[in-house]
């Protein structure tokens, strides 16, 4: 097999040398405060999302739907993408518990109705707030739920 | 983390860096390009898709692309692959880092091999992205390209193959060391070589 072997000139390298620009820190600060400004409207999709979910998930409860499937791994997906850069990282959790799921029941080609409700109950409850022992005991059996399939 | 450090306070300079991003989530958009502004990259181009991304890859250079591995139609992971093998110079050259949420199991192998720099997993934070911009505004990897694979060696360290296995490469050193090849050298000639003599003018 021919392997070829190339240095290629890392022209990002010299602009991000280049004079002006700013401090890291305050780099990182600014874009911060940027997310910061977009927090309700993404919130606000969030909590939509999560409607949508609930009304997907009993397809996929009653019986072997895989567009319902990918339509919930995908919805469940973007809410990991959200959920955790707005502090809501618990609920991200459980979000990516229940991608976990339902990439092992597409592998399969079976699905648990029960393992399904309690994460779809788990995320209703992690995103109305719970004090933390709670929180933490929800997400480690969520993780042994997804873990058994 | 240091990009410019010469002012005593490291700084990074993103004013001039083309970079483009794709995700088809608005969400997504949203939380990349303010990360971006705050970062101080002027405008970047924004794609929901993996056509228009492709489109502005054909009409603009870009020095960074930032893509989801969730795009709908096609994944991140082949877009990465189709880009590297277009020969569209020099943006398949581009550093790419990807963004993924959940990756699936059948997923693994294909973002390990798909030719992206980076893959970094959301929820995103700006140090994390920060961090990853400039160790890609860093690195010098040389772009391996063969039959199976085409972008930035994914080894980040040459430490050779593991211990007792023999190398798959044609540079790794064979496990056995076998015959001297040429006579040993002597005495005299090991220190002249630690002994730099000087040279008359």
């Amino acid at each position: 097999m021919t392997v070829i072997r190339r240095m290629v000139p890392n022209r990002l390298a010299a602009l991000v040398r280049k004079p002006g620009g700013k401090p890291i820190a305050q780099a990182i600060a600014d874009a911060e405060t940027n997310l910061d400004e977009i927090r309700d409207a993404c919130i606000e999709a969030l909590d939509l999302i999560l409607e949508q979910m609930s009304e997907v998930a009993p397809k996929l409860r009653d019986g072997d739907d895989h567009e319902a499937l990918h339509e919930l791994y995908r919805l469940s997906n973007e809410v990991v993408g959200i959920a955790g850069v707005f502090n809501l990282g618990d609920v991200g959790r459980a979000a990516y518990s229940l991608c976990d799921l339902l990439d092992r029941f597409d592998t399969k080609g079976e699905v648990s109705a029960p393992a399904l409700l309690v994460h779809m109950d788990s995320l209703r409850l992690l995103r109305l707030g719970l004090p933390d022992g709670e929180v933490d005991r929800i997400l480690d059996g969520l993780q042994a739920v997804t873990a058994k399939h | 983390m240091a990009a410019t450090p010469s002012s005593g306070k490291p700084r990074i300079n993103l004013e001039a860096a083309s970079i483009l991003l794709i995700e088809s989530n608005q969400q997504g958009m949203d939380i990349l390009s303010q990360i971006f502004a705050g970062f101080g990259a002027r405008s970047p181009q924004r794609a929901s898709g993996a056509d228009e991304a492709m489109d502005l890859i054909r009409r603009i250079e870009f020095d960074l692309i930032l893509c989801s591995a969730e795009l709908g139609e096609i994944d991140g992971y082949d877009f990465v692959a189709n880009l590297r093998r277009s020969k569209l110079e020099p943006n398949c050259y581009a550093p790419v880092i990807i963004v993924t949420g959940h990756t699936q199991l059948s997923k693994v192998k294909k973002a390990r091999d798909c030719g992206a720099n980076f893959v970094v997993s959301k929820p995103l934070t700006p140090k994390i992205i920060l961090e990853r911009v400039i160790f890609v505004a860093k690195e010098s990897r040389p772009f391996i390209e063969c039959e199976t694979y085409l972008g930035p060696d994914r080894r980040f360290h040459s430490v050779g193959p593991p211990p007792g296995m023999e190398g798959r490469r044609s540079d790794d050193l064979p496990l056995e060391v076998g015959e001297a090849q040429t006579p040993n050298m002597s005495q005299d000639e090991i220190d002249a070589l630690l002994q730099p003599q000087r040279i008359a003018k």
